[in-house]
This record gives C-alpha cells, structure tokens and sequence, in this order.
C-alpha cells in the first residue's frame, strides 16, 4: 500500500498534532475475472459470514473497465501495513471478505466464499493510481473464481440470481425414488425403506435439517430418540468429473475423547438441477440411487 | 442425510473431530491476538528508550556529571494483524491497546477435519464452539510507545562516558486509572550504558568540534498487571449445554530487553550541536498470562441433557516471545545553554523516534 506517510506535509500534520481520525472510504478493486465472467454474473461481498448468508449489509460497488469496485465507508486493512493513525480502527474478519459470485451456469464461490486479502489463493496487492477515485487504492487480481459446481447453488435456491435479504435462503427435498443399479425399487429394502419418508432442507452457507419421517432404524431410534428432526452441516466438493455431497452430524461421544469421530456420507451427486436431485451411495455393500424432488 | 444411518450400522470410515488437537490451538491463536493487542507499544517501546538516551556525539569531560530527564516516543507503525486458524473466526471489533471501537469476540468451532466445515448440535442446530470475549481499548486515536527516564551521565576520562537511568513505578502511576479490573502491580525500568568519543584520539578534528561517539546501551523493563472479570466481557456460548467455559485470567506479566549500538557524528556550532546519528536495535520481549480459560466438553452431543465432561485447561493461554530488530538513523540538536541543555531528537525515516531531553550539568571542568 502507498502511504502518504513520506509525505513532507504529513510530517508538518504529525509535528503539529499527532492526532488523527480517519472518515474516508476505502476502494476495493477487482479486475475483471478472465475465464468465468459472465455479463449477468451475480456479484455480492459482505463483510460477514452472516451477511454471506443472509445476504444483509452489502457492499456497494460499480463495474467500470471491466472491473469491479467496492467501496467500504469504514476504513479496512487488506494489506497489513498500517498507519499508526489506522490503530483506533479493526482490521478486517479474518477470514477476509465474503464473495457470493454465482453465473447462470450455477457456477459460484459458495464452496469457499471467503477471500483473506493476502497474497495467497491468487489475490495480489498492487500499488496503484485509481483514476475511479483520484488516488491510491487497494487492487485485487481475483484468479480462483467459480469452482464451485452448480448442485452447490441448486441444493438451497430455486434460480441461480435468487438472493432473499433478511433470511438465510433455503430449499427442502423430499425423495420420491429410490433404486438400485438395475433400477429395482428399494423402498421396500430393509436397509433402504427408512430414508423413503425423509426430508432434508439445505440452507445457504453448510447446514441442513434432516426430518426422520415415521420411518426409522434402531440406530435412528438410540440415537435422536423421538426427535422429529437433526441438525447437520454439508458441503460440496469436486474432484476431476466427480461431484460428491458431504453430510456431517457430530459425535463426540465413544471410547476415546481425544479420537472422537463425527459421521460423514459422501455422496455422489449423479445429476442435480433447480427441480431434480440425483444422488448415488452405497450402503451395506448395495449400491442405490435417492431421486428427491423440491418441495415447497 | 441418508448414508449416515448407514454410517450408524457401518463403522464410521472418514470424519473426525479431535477435540484435543482442536481446543489445543486455542492458546497460539489467543496469543496472537495478545500480540496484536499490545505491539503497538511492545514492539517500539526499547527503541525508544534507546533512542532517547544519547542526544549528541560529545561526551562529558573527566568527572563531568549531568542529569537529564529523557523523554522519548515510538509512533506505531507497520502493525500485522494475525492470521487466525481455521477454528476461528472474529466477530465485531477488535480494537488495539489505543483503539477505539467496541471490541467483539474470536469464536472458536469444532470443524470437521475432512471437509472443513463447523458442524452443530443435532438438536438446536447451534455451531458447536464459544466466543472468547477481546480486550477493550483505551480509546486515544494514536498508538505510541511512551518513554520516560531520569538519567544521570558521568564522564571517566579518555573521551568516555557512562549513563545510568532507573524509574520504578512511573506505569502503575500513570496508569492505575486508565480502566477498571485493571492495575499495574508492579514495573520497573532501567537503562545504562557506555559510550567512546572516537575523534578523542585524532586531535585534529576534535579541536575543530568534531565529536563521533560509538556506544552500546541497554534496557530493561518489567512488569506485572492484574486482570479482573469485569474488564473482559462474557463468554458466549451458544451450545451452552454442550459446553462449560471458563475464563480464569488473573493477570499478565511483560518483560522486554532491548539492546542498540549507535553512532553520534556530532559538529558543535557555538551553543548547538548538530549531530547525525544511526544505531542497530534489537528488542526481546515476553508476554505471559496468569492464569487462562477451562474447558469442559460435554462426552456426548447426542443427548439432551449433558452426562458428564472432559475438561480442558489452558492455563498458559498466552505466550508471546518476539523480538524485534531495527535499524534506525536521523537527526540530533542539543542547545547548551550553560549548565543547562536542551535535547531534540528524530528518527523519522526508519520509523518513528522522538525525542526530547532536558538536562542540567551538575559538575562541569573547568
């Protein structure tokens, strides 16, 4: 960051004073994305997770000479180099800024959504004149954009620009068809028959609510007792073509405190779409399919 | 959601949650914080205790004796905020020793290892985890590192000079008042050391007022603070029933060791010496708790009603031990006006040093 510190007439201020307050605005500046911008990109950066979600509070920003510019009222410290007049204020989250970038194809940065403004994970710092504001600003090159595939997006949202503001947007699934890999009905599989009754909901951000439906295992019985439904967080990973869906509830009960396991289904996602969801596990050693619809 | 009851008839194959490992980061990561929240003042404090001692390359005479009153300032600069693991995440402010806004809280959550992701109680849907209240700041719109010190200077002879300066309990009183659940115990500082006029042994430029001291100097400042409960705020807990926490800080203890080797090119135009100075500084300090934060974990989210705890005790939740080296170099003037003088000094483009001296030279030759 170019300071104005070396300046002789900020040595005549600080000889005089030595006491300021800092009122004006910062600009964050993103190049344009080279590979994945899209004219209709959906664009939002909060500066809290919460926010993220929510989709409250955000950042005001304009696009000009293909990039984007956000301006934050409050003074930030992307780059860690401060002024000594900067220490009466915070540095930023330190998880960065929230980034919601969603396409049309459903591609987003919901996998990751949080960009610390470092020079790790492709964002670079460069000193340089924005003629935007007639002065020195913060500029990012943004490189890792998008890698999110779209079942991220068509899990919790019924279109790909959708973003509710005052409520963590949310999309509840219930399944209509289970099978296995010669397309035989499952629904009647003493390991498979419980999950035909079940509705999950995934909200924006990694959680999900599992309702158990009338249908139950032992397991479930000892387990969430007569509980109608469990919490869960999820995530969605891709590797090479394959896109696998996580699900997590915690454990943390067993014979050793220190090696406490949580529960983790990785699911393969077959298909996925704003009204269809297709996913492929293995249980017992018999490989199905789960078909889920959305429900309103 | 599906595989899972899978998982509850099948062993489970992937996910862990090491709640040791995890809680074991806690003290690194507070730490950190610790060490953002005071280096405003750890990390410029020696330098400027240094900086102030020597004003101008000439040295007192044989049995020459001045006392001086130095005062000298560090501006904070060039502060890094810390990079927290992926257990943490801050909410709110998170003010410094001189900030001014509301501090927030670092929340710690248990995250799954393989994916990365919080998880929550089954039952409430409530991130399993607590936020650690921060430390408020005091305020002021400017961070800097204050130095105060009566020092007493007697030449030996051969063109060298010896300085001592010792100022016990000059924190605590300035201090004491500065928030509540908050006292200076006990802090004590000293700095000495010894300097030689090298142009003594080349007549020719010291009868034309030209001085060039070489000195080494030393300083050391320690310092006991307690803490009470109502200078931290509560902690949130949001899995409350998962979760007992605890903060039992009492207290903080500071050291810092600074040592610097200056040079002093003194030209003496009547009652002013004109000086240009560098030294080379190195500070050392530590930072410890007294006392830390208790947890206990519940040994099992799958019930209602906790059934007993694991406790985890982190007593050393903070632990700082940095140095800090530097090169500094600028401008010196000191006005003799008889027995007295008056010092200024700057180091303006290597950071920020001031400082100002007033002395009084109590045995002059004659």
């Amino acid at each position: 960051m170019k300071t104005t510190l070396q300046k002789p007439a900020t040595w005549l201020l600080l000889g005089l004073g030595l006491i300021f307050t800092s009122c004006h605005s910062d600009i964050l500046v993103i190049e344009r994305l080279p590979s994945s911008y899209d004219a209709n990109l959906f664009m939002a950066v909060y500066m809290t997770e919460m926010d993220f979600k929510e989709g409250t509070n955000v950042i005001p920003h304009y696009y000009q000479d293909q990039s984007f510019y956000f301006v934050f009222d409050t003074l930030l410290h992307f780059d860690n180099d401060w002024d000594y007049w900067d220490h009466q204020v915070a540095p930023v989250q330190n998880k960065g800024l929230f980034f919601d970038v969603r396409n049309k194809e459903g591609y987003s940065t919901w996998s990751k959504p949080w960009l610390t403004l470092t020079s790790d994970n492709g964002i670079y710092l460069h000193d340089e004149y924005t003629p935007a504001t007639d002065g020195y600003d913060y500029f990012f090159q943004w490189s890792g954009a998008l890698m999110t595939p779209p079942a991220y997006l068509h899990l919790c949202l019924n279109s790909w620009d959708e973003n509710p503001t005052g409520q963590v947007p949310s999309k509840t699934w219930k399944v209509t068809r289970i099978y296995d890999e010669n397309e035989n009905d499952l629904t009647t599989d003493p390991d498979w028959t419980n999950y035909e009754d079940n509705v999950v909901t995934f909200e924006k951000g990694t959680r999900f609510i599992l309702e158990l439906g009338n249908k139950r295992s032992q397991k479930e019985l000892d387990l969430f007792k007569d509980e109608s439904s469990v919490f869960g967080t999820y995530s969605v990973s891709k590797a090479g073509e394959i896109v696998s869906l996580n699900l997590v509830f915690p454990i943390i009960s067993g014979n050793s405190n220190d090696n406490n396991p949580s529960w983790m289904s990785k699911l393969t996602v077959v298909s996925s779409s704003w009204t269809s969801l297709s996913l492929k596990g293995e249980l017992a050693g018999k490989k199905g399919t789960l078909e889920l619809v959305p429900i309103n | 959601m599906f595989l899972i009851v899978a998982w509850i008839t099948y062993p489970p194959l992937h996910a862990q949650i090491n709640v040791s490992n995890q809680l074991n980061t806690i003290p690194e990561n507070f730490s950190q914080y610790a060490d953002f929240y005071i280096k405003d003042v750890t990390s410029h404090q020696g330098f400027a205790y240094l900086n102030s001692f020597s004003t101008t390359g000439r040295v007192l005479g044989q049995w020459e004796l001045d006392f001086s009153l130095k005062l000298g300032s560090g501006l904070s600069q060039e502060l890094f905020a810390p990079e927290f693991g992926e257990n943490f995440q801050l909410t709110g402010g998170m003010p410094t020793l001189f900030g001014t806004e509301e501090p927030g809280k670092l929340y710690f959550q248990f995250l799954d290892e393989e994916t990365g992701v919080p998880i929550v109680n089954p039952f409430s849907g409530e991130i399993i985890g607590f936020g650690l209240p921060l430390f408020p700041g005091l305020g002021t719109s400017l961070g800097f590192s204050p130095a105060v010190m009566p020092v007493l200077s007697l030449g030996i002879g051969y063109g060298t000079e010896i300085s001592f300066g010792i100022l016990p309990g000059a924190i605590k009183l300035v201090t004491n008042t500065i928030a509540s659940d908050f006292s200076i115990n006990k802090d004590i500082t000293t700095t000495f050391g010894i300097r030689h006029d090298v142009f003594y042994w080349l007549p020719a430029l010291h009868d034309r007022k030209f001085n060039l001291s070489l000195g080494v100097q030393y300083n050391f400042l320690n310092l006991g603070a307690s803490i009470g409960p109502d200078l931290i705020g509560n902690i949130d807990q949001p899995s409350s029933d998962k979760f007992e926490v605890a903060y039992n800080l009492t207290g903080l203890t500071y050291k810092s060791s600074s040592m610097g080797f200056e040079a002093i090119l003194t030209k003496k135009f009547g009652f002013l010496d004109l000086s240009l100075f560098s030294s080379y500084n190195q500070i050392h300090y530590q930072v410890n708790s007294i006392g830390g934060v208790e947890v206990k974990v519940a040994k099992s989210f799958y019930s209602n009603i906790a059934s007993g705890y694991d406790t985890y005790s982190f007593n050393e939740l903070i632990k700082v031990d940095q140095k800090v080296n530097k090169f500094i170099f600028g401008l010196a003037m000191q006005f003799n006006l008889g027995r007295f003088n008056i010092d200024l000094k700057a180091a303006p483009f290597s950071g920020h040093y001031y400082a100002l001296g007033l002395g009084f030279q109590m045995l002059k030759e004659k």
